[in-house]
């Protein structure tokens, strides 16, 4: 018989976050497939199956070309919906940092939520090209 | 970088005497090449046909980091000096790509903290069209050139770097054979008795030096260095004739090609292979190979040389006679002035004149950080008052560099407007701060957010130069990008279990008495680290024998004991 490793749970909720590749801004994954700028849209897994979907459907438009570095990160929930535990994605959650500097001038595709209409999505992601899940950080120690 | 001939034209915006390295047509065309390659690269990756895997080393060629929030585009600005023509085009950079503001940084560059993908070809266009690139300012390659932001008007200087960091920008940009070194490599020159750019943390410190003949010469330092492993450069040669200064850095960089360590990032500096194989050992294969290409390899022609140095004749200063009494006045009325002209000024080499600091570090300010509209505002006080020239300092700061002590007073009322004329120039709230877990993917924690309530915290000016002369350095993580280790107070960011916390090392200096400061004890909690420099500066404050006494010679006198005790009430 073969054997079946018993799916391990995890220890908090996770959401998948990556970068737009053009603009570079932070988003998160909504439950359809989509990137949201708000947090609040973001799909949760609650154990590591839902969270290996999670990234397969990240994978569909790292593939397409729409965002760049999907990563899994511990949330918790909040009202139902996902809330970043860590400081590092507390700040990436708020898309600005902790102080503002004065001379900031914003502009409306920089604050704005929006949803993302999926470039040209196939929906058929392939296991071999799954994001890396729970990449503490991307980091370019360069 | 380097070619036969260069035109010797001033740039059309600084007046006829100021004279800088011109680009030619050599140069503009190479970089027109770069840009259109650049956008070819990106395209491609929007088009599938290169992975983020494959793109993002050319990218990096370009500056370009994928950061927190968004792309961050690092600007070289060589030997942190700079021209109004050229800040007004950061301003228009950061109003139009940008979120209208930039940081400038520790190694005399200036970076953007929101730059869109698609506009990245059109901000090098921009910047193109005054000289200025992003090429080597990131990736294992030699680095922007660092040096004294007083260079060539400075009255403690023996002579004028900025010539040589020129040769070596031209040397070193696009130089094949170093462009894919074990590691980055930065190289600093000074020329002043005061070290203004911490050389020797650098791979390579150049200190010009007399020889008993009174010729110029190099004093040559390699291995220094922060990061992980803070290291002091070590002295390889003591003098060395200036013609041979490109075929000696030749024969220092290939030896460190070919012995410096691949096998592990953090292990691959100079710094590592000079205290892996032993300073002894490794400036014998330095000099072994120095003797090699010594005659044969290349040195700069002199007519080259010459052409050069011409660049950088300092323009005719104005003799007159200035008004002693009604400065006086000035100084006497006008609260903050006082201390400005005491903080902010240095002496100038000619009569009249003087070097102003403009502090990026106002109160409640975010280190090193300036808007659009204040840059343009230099701009216009440079053209007005320092014959168009500006300087970025490695402690994140800017320099007017010839401005007329006449002149003085309505320059301080001018940059007080716009909240650039806090007079705390190397006191404790000129502090220098990394972007930290605000900005970097690479953080632990937040570096800002504690340089501001520092800054909250210390906020009065007669306090604060009571205080002294003092250096206060925030990195958010062990890269050190801020210094930390070789501030006289140090805090270095950590992850404490998913929280962020801050360890304090006292005793650093990034000067000619350079020493890499001691961890003083556990660290503290963002909520307790205001107290717990508040409770150093009184241990100094209570220790010292006068106030002659700086505090880093307090801490070299006293150590660690009374300020233990005072932190952790331990005896
Ligand atoms: C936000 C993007 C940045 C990244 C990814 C980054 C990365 C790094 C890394 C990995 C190191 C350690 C190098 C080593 O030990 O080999 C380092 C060192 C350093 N960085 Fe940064 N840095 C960033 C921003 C900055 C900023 C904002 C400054 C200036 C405020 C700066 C100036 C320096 C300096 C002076 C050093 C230490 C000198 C040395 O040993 O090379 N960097 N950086
Ligand atoms: S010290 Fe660390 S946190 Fe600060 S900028 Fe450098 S890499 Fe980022």
């Amino acid at each position: 018989m073969a054997h079946v490793k018993p799916i391990k749970p995890l220890k908090t909720p996770v959401s998948v976050t990556a970068n737009l590749l053009l603009k570079g801004l932070t988003v998160y994954l909504a439950p359809d497939g989509t990137w949201s700028a708000n947090i609040a849209d973001a799909a949760i897994a609650e154990d590591l199956a839902q969270e290996a979907v999670l990234l397969a459907l990240a994978n569909v438009t790292v593939k397409t070309q729409y965002v760049v570095g999907a990563y899994s990160f511990a949330v918790e929930l909040v009202n139902g919906k996902a809330t970043p535990i860590g400081m590092r994605e507390i700040i990436r959650a708020k898309r600005l940092p902790t102080i503002v500097p004065d001379g900031l001038t914003p502009k409306p595709e920089w604050e704005n939520q929006f949803t993302a209409a999926n470039a040209d999505s196939d929906n058929s992601a392939s296991s071999d090209n799954v994001a890396k899940s729970n990449e503490s950080k991307r980091s370019e120690n360069v | 970088m380097y070619k036969e001939n260069f035109s010797p034209l001033a740039p059309a915006s600084a007046p006829q005497d100021v004279k800088m390295y011109k680009y030619d047509q050599f140069d503009d065309e190479f970089i027109t090449q770069r840009i259109e390659q650049l956008r070819s690269q990106i395209s491609r990756r929007l088009a599938g046909e290169l992975t983020e895997d494959e793109f993002k080393p050319l990218r990096l060629q370009n500056g370009v980091y994928l950061q927190l929030h968004a792309y961050m585009l690092r600007l070289a600005i060589p030997y942190g000096q700079l021209n109004s023509t050229q800040m007004r085009t950061l301003a228009h950079i950061a109003r139009k790509y940008d979120k209208g503001f930039g940081h400038f940084t520790t190694r005399q560059n200036i970076q953007y903290n929101w730059p869109a993908l698609s506009d990245i070809p059109e901000i090098l266009e921009d910047l193109q069209k005054v000289e200025m690139h992003a090429i080597q300012t990131s990736g294992n390659c030699i680095r922007n050139t660092t040096s004294d932001p007083f260079a060539g008007v400075a009255a403690d200087e023996l002579t004028d770097p900025r010539p040589w960091c020129e040769i070596i920008r031209q040397w070193s940009t696009l130089h094949p054979e170093f462009a894919f070194l074990p590691r980055k490599f930065k190289i600093a020159v000074n020329a002043a008795e005061d070290d203004r750019a911490a050389i020797l943390y650098h791979d390579v410190a150049l200190q010009i030096v007399k020889n008993d003949a009174g010729e110029i010469g190099f004093k040559v330092y390699v291995g220094g260095g922060q990061g992980r492993t803070p290291v002091i450069a070590k002295l390889v040669r003591e003098f060395l004739e200036p013609q041979y200064l490109l075929s000696y850095l030749d024969a220092i960089l290939r030896t460190y090609n070919m012995i410096g360590r691949r096998d592990n990032m953090y292990k691959a500096r100079i710094k590592i292979t000079v205290n892996e194989t032993g300073v002894k050992e490794f400036t014998r294969l330095v000099e072994l190979e120095w003797q090699r290409i010594k005659d044969t390899g290349f040195n700069l022609p002199d007519d080259q040389k010459q052409t050069i140095f011409e660049h950088f004749i300092l323009p005719k200063f104005e003799s007159y006679q200035y008004d002693d009494a009604k400065f006086e006045t000035n100084i006497a009325d006008n609260n903050g002035f006082d201390y400005f002209v005491k903080n902010n000024t240095f002496g100038h080499k000619a009569d009249g004149y003087t070097i102003v600091s403009i502090s990026l570090k106002p109160h409640g300010g975010i280190p090193g950080d300036i808007s659009a509209d204040q840059m343009d505002l230099v701009a216009q006080l440079a053209d007005d008052y320092s014959l168009s020239e500006i300087r970025a300092t490695h402690r994140q700061n800017l320099v007017l560099p010839h401005v007329k002590l006449d002149d003085l007073f309505t320059l301080w009322q001018k940059l007080s407007k716009a909240n650039l004329a806090a007079g705390n120039i190397g006191l404790l709230t000129d502090i220098i701060a990394c972007p930290g877990l605000d900005y970097c993917a690479l953080a632990n924690a937040r570096s800002i957010p504690i340089a501001q309530m520092i800054a909250e915290h210390f906020d009065d000016l007669k306090k604060l130069n009571d205080l002294g002369d003092i250096t206060l350095n925030i990195s958010g993580c062990i890269n050190a990008c801020a210094h930390h280790h070789v501030a006289n107070i140090g805090i270095l960011g950590v992850d404490k279990k998913g929280e962020e916390s801050y360890q304090v090392t006292l005793g650093g200096s990034s000067r000619k008495d350079a020493d890499i400061g001691n961890i003083i004890g556990r660290g503290f909690s963002g909520d307790e680290i205001v107290g717990a420099i508040d409770t150093i500066t009184k241990v100094y404050l209570a220790g010292r024998k006068n106030q002659a006494e700086n505090f880093l010679a307090y801490y070299r006198r006293a150590g660690q004991t009374p300020f233990k005790e005072a932190l952790y009430n331990v005896t």
